[in-house]
């Protein structure tokens, strides 16, 4: 079972990692993606004032459009977004609440990026993609499970750290962070798995649904039908009438979205979904109204056990409900599973490396696996403080800039990797450390001259904390990379040193068992029964 | 004695060790996965709720079937107890399923 762990977390290892890297930074999505949008900073205004205006644009833009849908202003952005679909696509645009004018913005995927990458990678097809990060959080989930089983004492263990030991570090290392946060990576892994479960494991619903996947997920949401479309137009209630009533009939809650069907027709109607800051269900049932006479209308929601169930397992995934504190820990507990794989990694060359400094020979495999490690532990955050900085340096007005800083993320990535395959194993290290040290810290410098309107010390004078907060973020990664620079540069010729003291000393035992092969003392045996073990 | 058993082996021991990681790699992924789609479609079918609820549930149990199936694969002690067993796994619980099918 011990080597199931192992292979399991070194085939995947660098998947997982990255994913667990993107997704951690999901946490705060909307965070980043205001952040890559300086330009646009306002403080969201009463949700009632903000549905108005969109309404009153969506009328403007779609009036005929299949449906309407529109996201207030959050906390968390403060911006509206409506969508509506046209022909077989959908359009969206981003409004400026008060006014309901379309925002000027730069053109940027934002956090959304990184967050898409997390479940479907970049540049393959999205069902392709979408099965290649299943696979790797199913093995996640065995490494997890089967990690748990050949952990026998992982009380002791956790309050165990041998620093400056080399492998025994790495293990202790990977150990404590592992059983640290291990139900949030159990909960995160299984969920994740869950969430597309149509995908990976679309079974059941074959065998109670056959090919029409469209009407599990109609019953599992609804009870019963929405009504359809009339056929015929008819005026509606005016938007501020409807607001004003959604608004009394949810007890002056903040509106946070508002799905319209079938506007302008006879048979139109409204969902107004309050703000949710309990209930873990993202599916959280809103109040519908008739657009015509704004009565309200039954609730057609299936608000059974499973169904809740089903919603919960997103809501614990996405974290849509976790205030602050909770989110920051959440965040963390992301930044602890990516130590976990990355000291994971490191200890499984960190323990090869060993071996084959005994054999004294060559090992492909174990160049490419250090190599890759680097590419990825140090590569991989280096390449998205350059995403970051690409943001900020790209002109705002230059034509499909998005792709521009995606293409950056991704040069700066390929450039580590081609570094670290070319540079010597420790250099590589080191040389890594520093540039993603310095890219994290770069990114706030930057803002200061870029964006002025969100510099640090304006930020923090004028409490805007979604752009102080991640300037602070990417200062404390910095100093986190360059601080690991310090560590190995301090202490790695301390541990090289024991560590070929222990080999020689290790030689020099089987040769002197050699000699006296009938002599086996209870050392030689403890200390050849220690690889054994982990 | 055992030594020179191993050596006139026709497989080395170390290619014999890698064939039996890959079959078992192969029944614990696809047995186990093919297990798990016949457990997730029986319990589908089987639990008393309405097939929308039936679905949700047979469909969030089965990565632990699929786990567990896994895990198994690789702590039992030979390949080919490990593959015995799955083989037989799945035919217990396609039969059943299939059985319900016809019967229910």
């Amino acid at each position: 079972m011990a080597w199931l762990h192992t292979w399991v977390g070194l085939t995947l290892g660098w998947v997982l990692f990255a994913i667990f890297v993107t997704g951690t930074s999901a946490f705060f999505k909307d965070e980043i993606t205001q952040w890559m949008q300086p330009e646009y900073v306002m403080t969201a205004p009463d949700s009632r004032t903000a549905a108005i205006s969109a309404l009153n644009k969506m009328q403007e833009t779609a009036p005929h459009a299949k449906s309407w849908y529109i996201n207030l202003p959050t906390p968390r952005s403060p911006s509206t977004t409506i969508y509506w679909q046209e022909g077989e696509s959908y359009k969206n645009i981003t409004l400026n609440p008060q006014t309901g004018e379309e925002v000027k913005a730069r053109d940027t995927r934002g956090g959304d990026f990184f967050y898409r990458f997390h479940f479907e990678l970049y540049g393959f097809p999205v069902l392709m993609g979408r099965i290649m990060v299943g696979i790797a959080a199913m093995l996640m989930f065995v490494a997890l499970i089967s990690g748990i089983i050949i952990h026998k004492k992982i009380f002791t263990d956790f309050f165990t750290f041998r620093p400056r030991k080399g492998q025994r570090s790495w293990l202790d290392f990977h150990n404590a962070s592992s059983v640290l946060a291990l139900p949030f990576f159990l909960m995160i892994t299984y969920t994740g798995l869950a969430i597309f479960f149509y995908i990976y494991m679309p079974w059941g619903m074959m065998a109670k649904y056959g090919e029409d996947q469209g009407k599990f997920f109609d019953e599992i949401s609804h009870v019963a039908p929405d009504p359809e479309p009339a056929g015929k137009t008819a005026a509606m209630l005016p938007f501020g009438q409807l607001v004003q009533q959604a608004s009394s009939v949810l007890d002056g809650k903040q509106i946070a979205r508002i799905e319209f069907n079938a506007p302008n027709d006879q048979n139109a109607f409204a969902e107004f979904t309050p703000v949710n800051d309990s209930v873990l269900n993202v599916r959280a049932p809103g109040i519908r109204l008739n657009a015509m006479n704004g009565q309200v209308m039954p609730d057609t929601h299936n608000n059974g056990t499973m169904s809740v169930v089903a919603g919960g397992v997103y809501g614990l995934h996405m974290a849509h409900v976790a205030q602050w504190p909770l989110r920051w820990l959440l965040f963390l507990s992301g930044l602890l599973g990516c130590v976990m794989i990355a000291s994971g990694m490191v200890l499984w060359t960190v323990k090869r490396r060993l071996q084959q400094q005994k054999a004294q020979r060559f090992h492909a495999g174990l160049y490419l696996v250090e190599r890759l490690n680097v590419a990825a532990i140090a590569g991989l955050p280096a390449a998205m403080a350059a995403f970051f900085l690409a943001n900020r340096l790209i002109s705002a007005a230059v034509e499909g800039r998005a792709d521009l800083e995606i293409r950056a993320f991704l040069l700066v990535w390929l450039f580590m990797l081609l570094h670290a395959l070319c540079r010597p194993w420790a250099r590589a290290w080191k040389e890594q450390l520093l540039i993603a040290g310095l890219l994290f810290i770069a990114v706030p410098v930057l803002n200061l001259f870029t964006a002025p309107n969100t510099a640090l010390w304006h930020s923090l004078l004028n409490q805007q904390w979604v752009f102080a907060g991640f300037d602070l973020t990417m200062l404390a990664l910095g100093a986190m990379f360059l601080l690991m620079l310090v560590y190995l540069q301090r202490n790695q010729q301390v541990i090289a040193h024991k560590m070929t003291a222990k080999i020689a000393a290790k030689l020099n035992k089987k040769q002197a068992a050699l000699q006296q092969p009938e002599v086996i003392t209870e050392d030689t045996a403890a200390s050849s029964a220690v690889p054994a073990k982990d | 004695m055992n030594k020179q058993l191993q050596t006139q082996a026709w497989l080395s021991e170390q290619a014999a060790y890698r064939w039996m990681v890959f079959f078992r790699v192969i029944a614990g992924f696809i047995g186990g996965y093919i297990l798990t789609a016949y457990i997730t479609m029986l319990l589908a079918e089987i639990l008393p709720m309405s097939r929308a609820d039936a679905v949700v549930l047979s469909s969030l149990l089965s990565y632990l079937w699929f786990c567990m199936a896994i895990i198994w694969v690789f702590a039992v002690k030979s390949a080919l107890k490990a593959w015995l067993g799955m083989l037989v796994a799945i035919a217990l619980f396609a039969s059943l399923y299939y059985a319900y099918k016809v019967f229910a």
